[in-house]
């Protein structure tokens, strides 16, 4: 357990530091849409409001050690990937369903694709700072 | 908004930016120049977020005022928190979310700058 490296050292100080912002902006759009139009687009606004608890959960989550914030990180990284791909997808086969932008609308495109790639960087940190110990299972078995 | 000023915090956190981003690659952390320069940076954005408070208490009014106040909160918080977080960091990734915060930064600036083009007009 011990050589666990914790989510928040190493590469993930960066991830950390861009999710946060992530969390904070998408929070923000979507506050802003909620209370402005929210009639407009609600089914895409709630999403984003989705979208954005989502960046926040995998924030806090990835910033904290310990197995509980790492499993909460790998649930709220493994929703945001299915979102931005369920959505993304819906989005580019149905355009006329979403008549306002949402983070995860054609995969992201309106944020530089960030959001498609955020939640695999996460999964992939989460499997590689853990691994030590997975390894070294892995290895035992086979002795 | 004060030009002189909104210019030379968007080369700051523009050149800091990129200084950050050249550390991480080249594999250095040099924490004791981050304090420094992110006291500087910090000292201006205060400088500015203060005068935009004064000016709006005068009475000038961008369109989007809850917006603007909400960037003027997030510039404040910006670099002290980036900073600290990198700190906190003996590798490389230390500048490395350096870089976020401040490019961030300069973001939030640009876009302060922008929603203030409205006032008076």
């Amino acid at each position: 357990m011990a050589d666990r490296r914790p989510t928040y050292s190493g590469p993930g100080r960066l991830l950390v530091a861009v999710y946060a912002v992530f969390a904070v902006s998408a929070s923000a759009r979507a506050g802003v849409q909620i209370v402005n139009h929210f009639d407009d687009a609600p089914v895409a606004y709630l999403l984003s409001a989705f979208a954005a608890v989502l960046y926040i959960v995998a924030t806090v989550a990835l910033a904290r050690s310990g197995p509980t914030a790492r499993r909460v990180a790998f649930v709220a990284c493994t929703v945001e990937l299915a979102g931005v791909l369920v959505i993304g997808t819906a989005s580019v086969i149905w355009p006329d369903a979403f008549p306002d932008e949402t983070v995860w609308s054609a995969y992201g495109r309106g944020y530089g694709f960030v959001p498609l790639v955020l939640p695999v960087l996460g999964l992939v940190w989460l499997r590689r700072s853990g691994g030590a110990r997975q390894r070294r299972r892995g290895q035992g078995e086979r002795v | 908004m004060v030009e002189p000023l909104v210019l030379a915090l968007i080369v700051f956190a523009g050149i800091y930016t990129v200084m950050a981003l050249g550390a991480a690659v080249v594999g250095r952390n040099p924490r004791e120049y981050v304090v420094i320069a992110s006291t500087g940076l910090e000292i201006l954005v205060v400088v500015q977020v203060l005068i935009a408070v004064i000016m709006l208490i005068g009475g000038d009014r961008p369109d989007e005022l809850g917006t603007f106040i909400g960037y003027l909160v997030v510039a404040v918080l910006l670099v002290p928190i980036g900073t600290l977080w990198a700190l906190a960091e003996r590798s490389r990734w230390g500048p490395a979310a350096l870089a976020v915060a401040c490019f961030a930064l300069l973001v939030v600036v640009i876009r302060l700058d922008d929603l203030w083009s409205t006032v008076g007009g």
